[in-house]
């Protein structure tokens, strides 16, 4: 299987893309548990978020062609920065208001353009909107893409391994795959572990027969349960985050 | 309203009581239902009357989902 290729308007980007690309494997690239014998049919990773490492080290490090769905408001400037300020709030509550307003100006513009540049699916946060963007990703799995998708919802409780629950209405997937190709999607349980940098998988979860809401809940609640085996075996407690509270203050400080 | 979207709303979402909701009831504020209810509901709404949602749609109410349909399918 392919690695992820990147989308580029021209040489320049293409080649500062690549020089990002590059930068950031050094220190955030993953290695994987071996995917050998793996179907053939296009797969649905189902990841965890770890703040922004999770789906930083998705891209880089999954070695598989892929498309991702990714939260719409990553994608607009000015917006994105409550979802990029989760990874870095350790470091943010050593920056005065002043300064991190000024790297707000720097870093959203271009975190905008480096996902863009990725060629996500963006999801919106509202509910009418998840059939057509599952749909999206059914027509790229018909195409002979694989999916990595974000399915948790909860708050991130900073706990070892930091899974929280899962979104059930994404399998629907299951339902439109289907219905296009006459075989039932695969979801994998992908679990990132950020502190030994290292990508594990579960066991692969068929979409079933059943009717589609008990198929989907069924499902979330099996991911659910494999990522937090893996969690519980694998994960760590990062010791610099037990003062939540401190940090949720640095968050509030910034944005008034 | 219309028998077809009682019997969706009765299948996808069992516990709604049916005798309360008007065309102005708000799908999430009123009768209670969750994301996955209301992404099942469309899955049937767009199975039964082939459809295509592209994302735009605002859904508040039992009536815009109503009004949808009686735009797409001209009825």
């Amino acid at each position: 299987m392919k690695t992820m290729s990147l989308r580029h308007r021209n040489g320049m980007e293409h080649l500062t893309m690549r020089v990002l690309v590059r930068s950031l494997s050094l220190f955030m690239h993953c290695r994987c548990d071996s995917i050998e014998g793996l179907p053939e049919e296009p797969i649905i990773f189902c990841c965890n978020h770890y703040e922004m490492f999770g789906p930083i080290a998705a891209v880089i490090s999954l070695p598989v062609q892929f498309r991702f769905l990714v939260n719409e408001d990553i994608l607009k400037p000015g917006e994105n920065m409550e979802e990029l300020l989760t990874g870095v709030r350790k470091a943010m509550l050593r920056l005065n208001e002043k300064q991190i307003r000024r790297l707000y100006n720097i870093v959203s513009p271009r975190a905008e353009r480096v996902f863009r540049q990725l060629d996500p699916i963006p999801m919106t946060q509202g509910w009418a909107s998840v059939i057509s963007e599952m749909q999206r990703a059914t027509d790229e799995m018909v195409k002979g893409n694989n999916i990595v998708i974000f399915p948790e919802c909860g708050t991130p409780t900073y706990s070892i391994g930091s899974v929280t629950e899962f979104r059930q209405g994404f399998a629907i997937i299951g339902e439109f795959y289907r219905k296009r190709t006459g075989k039932d999607a695969l979801f994998y349980p992908t679990y990132i572990d950020k502190w030994e940098k290292q990508i594990h998988f579960g066991e692969l979860i068929p979409y079933g027969r059943g009717p589609a809401r008990e198929e989907c809940m069924k499902v979330s609640q099996k991911l659910y349960h494999s990522m937090t085996t893996m969690a519980e075996k694998y994960g760590h407690a990062p010791e610099e985050y037990e003062d939540e509270e401190a940090l949720e203050e640095g968050i509030t400080s910034v944005h008034g | 309203m219309p028998q077809e979207l009682i019997d969706i709303l009765l299948r996808t979402a069992p516990d709604t009581d049916i005798s309360k909701v008007t065309a102005e009831s708000r799908l999430k504020a009123d009768l209670g239902l969750t994301s996955l209810d209301f992404i099942m509901i469309m899955f049937e709404i767009q199975d039964k009357y082939d459809v295509t949602f592209t994302g735009e749609e605002a859904f508040e109410t039992v009536g815009d989902v109503i009004r949808f349909l009686q735009e797409k399918t001209g009825n």
